[in-house]
């Protein structure tokens, strides 16, 4: 890009439509969007409000930087994943089939560490048939737990409750029992994400039995996270806050950094929950400074921020709410988190909503196009499409807010997830009369 | 009668036959260990101030009680951080001399920082005190003390009118004359301004003046909307038309039938559609996407950009045929820096609006914070005003605006922009600096700016890019 006197900078969207959709060029693409800055002389534009992703500006000299850390990083990426096939095939030759799935499963967890879902699931499906004709389980067992995990990721529940249950009875009849602890985990997670919570606890219940009564002291913390969740999603407070009690300190206990910032997480979403705004305020700020004390996670980050600004909302801080939500932005967008970035559009859209304020479409529209990229979120986009629609009727407009609430109800009905289908089905009966 | 335990008096010599002169500050230290005090202390008698310390709050409380002249106290945090804050707040809120709350604490928490501001809208110090820390700190409280509450002029409801346009000057008045001309005809008009001059007031002001008055005003803002969304936003589209189109659009064109469609910041909208807008002005009809049907539409056009469209047309980023369609009457809005004392008349109205809005009883503004806000350069003109005296009014903690409440980074931009470059500003820094002046002064246009500034504009526009103004 040339320093061209007396033009206009160039925005992210005239660059991205310039791009064409090769996956050669999907890092630079990344880059190109993570090295993006806010234009500075748009700061007093009224359009800043409304920015997104779209209208910042091309940073040249900053991608010019970047390019050789976008190329080595491809480099390093194509080079891991062939080492994987080249590993595979020496396995072959030496006749250790088990070797063979190892190597294909470990470059389906490179392209998935990248966020390519896609062809990570190509590298586990093949790995799984693979070892379908192994004699040991094992194998098996890994490949399924694997699928499993990312069939959750991608909205897939049924089809990664499928993974799981054929990996616990594998696992079962294998007496391995830390594989059994991982499937029951497994399941829970994908009954909780379809809003099935009494199927959920149970999973992770048997889990924690499982693991209290075997040397896995490290995996208590998690499970009993989320089995805290699960009663703060189901509305059990004293449970919820027992169960997020003891993942702190078992936590806090080990130095799981990641655990403990969930479970702070939780614990303010908790106290949020519960009208305790201060203490969630503490709860949250508490989060974030470990997380800086620690290095920093970006991705917790986003999430712990996104929670705090959700808070400022409700105490009526619209302006503290405002500067979380752009923080949040500038993180997600600095780490290539477009799903993060995706919720906070989402969530900025809702306050416009709030706010009566019609051109809060802006940050729907983009939020879909996010969870619309090359992966997927199926998931997501209800959940956009359920905002979308309440915003629609709260700016007056019922047609499209039918149509939308209509269209994330039956993503929901379709992904079975049925909590989240009743919330968007008790919003289409309060419709005012057409 | 509570006497303080320490006392280490400032170094200030008394005035010859005035008696002792009073200290720059002082500062009532509580708290039973002397050791937390006293870095706190050496900065108090460095800046020229006075320093004591009560062991106990309920000691600290009578002091306070008998004597008004205390301009801080700073009690130390223990375990009951809390409660203490609580009581603190309390006793504070009865004093009529209302002194300020530095607290201090070993190792604070933000949570704790957070608590001291919201109940006594105080500060929090770490023990082991950071001297700089207590020493900016000390000077702010001072010279907020030394401030002086000024009069400020009555802006009633009336005198904004309906869009809320305060102005008194002579640039906003033939602004208003302007706008009283031409709001009876149905012509076409494009605003010219920097951004936050008030280019949708006014346009909203030409609507309610004109004939289509009780038809819709419409705004489409075509910077903020994503150049993919536009089309369909301003045209409308059918349900199925391309990939998410899941309900049917009415799109903006329609929206404003009989009314007045204001097409905001159109000097970012790409050539493609720019031939789209051409068509469906000239031809009153437009065409929904995904459908061939032309729709007639009935709207009275405004435009507005803070871009210099001769430019673009000479860059061929905008169409010259649109630009001579639109600017059937072409409307200047003055920055802020050429509206002379509308800048207090704004002050007060927006110190007014958002004490209303916010539940602040702010009443007034100091000396010294008026004239910082006079000597500001208002780059983001009327917006940023009022953006500043809102998040001013939501921190202040009485009835008024002092110089802290405004923003802290202004300290550098002023040095700058007043002339008074410090010894280490660097010529780039200077230029930048001026470049952004004169740029806020001719509302971005490129050519005018360079004319004033006796440069090329090609030289303008690269240091532009340079400087990243």
């Amino acid at each position: 890009m040339s320093e061209m006197a007396g033009m206009p900078p160039l925005r992210v969207e005239q660059a991205l439509r310039v791009l064409p959709d090769v996956e050669g060029l999907s890092p630079l693409r990344a880059y190109l969007i993570a090295t993006s800055v806010p234009g500075v002389r748009e700061s007093w534009r009224r359009t800043a409000s409304y920015g997104t992703v779209g209208k910042r500006v091309i940073d040249s000299a900053g991608l010019r930087r970047a390019v050789p850390d976008a190329l080595a990083r491809a480099s390093a990426h194509l080079s891991a994943l062939y080492d994987g096939v080249v590993s595979a095939l020496e396995h072959e030759q030496r006749g250790d089939m088990v070797g063979v799935v190892q190597a294909l499963l470990g470059a389906g967890t490179q392209e998935e560490r990248v966020g390519r879902l896609t062809p990570a699931l190509a590298w586990y499906e093949h790995a799984r048939v693979l070892s379908e004709e192994l004699r040991e389980r094992e194998p098996e067992i890994a490949a399924l737990q694997r699928l499993g995990h990312l069939h959750v990721t991608a909205a897939r529940y049924d089809d990664g409750a499928r993974c799981f249950q054929r990996s616990l009875a594998l696992a079962e009849a294998e007496f391995d029992r830390e594989r059994v602890i991982d499937a029951c985990q497994g399941l829970g997670d994908a009954s909780r994400a379809q809003g099935l919570y009494p199927g959920a606890e149970s999973w992770y219940t048997r889990a924690l039995t499982l693991a209290e009564a075997g040397p896995y002291p490290s995996r208590i913390a998690g499970i009993q996270l989320a089995l805290g969740e699960v009663a703060r999603l189901r509305g059990d407070a004293s449970q919820a806050g027992e169960r997020l009690g003891r993942a702190r300190a078992l936590s806090e206990a080990s130095g799981d950094v990641d655990i403990l910032i969930r479970v702070l997480d939780g614990l303010g979403q908790l106290d949020a929950q519960l009208g305790r705004r201060a203490e969630a305020l503490d709860r949250y700020r508490d989060a974030l400074e470990r997380l800086e004390r620690a290095g920093g996670r970006a991705s917790l980050e986003t999430m712990v921020r996104l929670h705090l600004s959700e808070l400022h909302l409700e105490r009526g801080a619209a302006l503290e709410a405002e500067d979380e939500m752009r923080r949040c932005e500038e993180l997600a967008i600095a780490h290539n988190h477009s799903r993060h970035l995706a919720q906070v559009y989402t969530l900025m859209g809702r306050v416009r909503g709030q706010q009566g304020d019609a051109e809060g479409f802006i940050f729907f529209e983009k939020a879909l196009e996010l969870v619309r990229g090359p992966e997927p979120a199926l998931q997501q986009e209800g959940e956009v499409y359920h905002e979308y629609g309440r915003f629609r009727l709260a700016i007056g407009d019922r047609e499209e807010a039918d149509a939308y609430l209509e269209w994330a109800l039956t993503m929901f009905e379709a992904l079975g997830m049925r909590a989240a289908a009743d919330r968007v089905r008790a919003d289409v009966t309060n419709l005012p009369p057409a | 009668m509570s006497q303080p335990v320490t006392v280490m008096l400032s170094a200030a010599e008394p005035a010859s036959g005035a008696g002792p002169a009073r200290p720059a500050i002082r500062v009532l230290g509580v708290g039973s260990d002397p050791r937390s005090f006293r870095e706190l202390a050496r900065v108090v008698e460095n800046e020229g101030g006075a320093f004591e310390r009560a062991p106990t709050q309920a000691a600290a409380i009578r002091l306070l009680a008998e004597d008004a002249g205390w301009d801080v106290v700073a009690p130390v945090l223990a375990d009951e951080a809390d409660a203490e804050l609580s009581a603190w707040a309390e006793t504070l809120a009865r004093l009529s001399s209302r002194p300020r709350l530095i607290a201090l604490a070993s190792a604070p928490s933000v949570g704790l920082a957070l608590r001291v501001s919201r109940l006594c809208a105080g500060e929090l110090l770490a023990i082991p005190v950071d001297r700089e820390r207590a020493r900016l700190l000390l000077r702010r409280l001072m010279s907020a003390a030394d401030e002086r509450p000024v009069a400020l002029p009555e802006v009633s409801p009336e005198m904004a009118g309906t869009h809320q346009m305060v102005a008194q000057s002579p640039a906003m008045l033939a602004v208003a004359a302007t706008i009283a001309r031409v709001a009876p005809s149905t012509a076409t008009v494009l605003i010219l301004g920097a951004s936050g001059t008030g280019k949708e007031l006014v346009a909203r002001a030409i609507h309610q003046n004109g004939p289509r008055a009780t038809g819709p005003f419409v705004p489409v803002n075509c910077a903020a909307i994503p150049e993919n969304l536009l089309e369909s936003e301003l045209f409308g589209h059918e349900k199925g038309s391309f990939t998410g189109a899941v309900a049917r659009r009415i799109g903006r064109f329609e929206r404003a039938a009989g009314g007045t469609l204001f097409l905001d910041e159109i000097g970012d909208m790409s050539l493609v559609l720019q031939s789209k807008i051409l068509r469906a002005v000239q031809e009153r009809e437009i065409e929904r996407m995904g459908d061939q049907e032309l729709i007639p539409v009935d709207v009275r056009l405004i435009a507005a950009t803070h871009h210099d469209l001769r430019e673009a047309i000479a860059q061929g980023r905008f169409r010259e045929d649109l630009y001579y369609r639109l600017a059937v009457v072409t409307l200047r809005l003055p920055p802020l820096s050429e509206r002379g004392n509308d800048l207090v008349l704004l002050v007060a109205h927006f110190i007014r609006e958002f004490g209303e809005r916010y539940g602040r009883p702010v009443r007034g503004i100091t000396d010294r914070a008026l004239e910082r806000l006079q000597r500001h350069d208002w780059l983001g003109n009327v917006r940023e005003l009022r953006s500043v005296i809102e998040r001013a009014v939501l921190i202040t903690t009485d009835d008024t605006l002092r110089s802290e409440h405004l923003p802290d980074e202004w300290g550098d931009r002023e040095a700058a922009g007043s002339g008074e470059a410090g010894p280490t500003a660097t010529l780039e820094a200077v230029e930048a600096r001026h470049i952004s002046r004169v740029l806020a002064q001719t509302g971005g246009e490129i050519a005018e700016a360079a004319r004033i500034l006796g440069v090329h504009r090609n030289t303008l526009a690269r240091k532009i890019r340079e400087y990243r103004l």
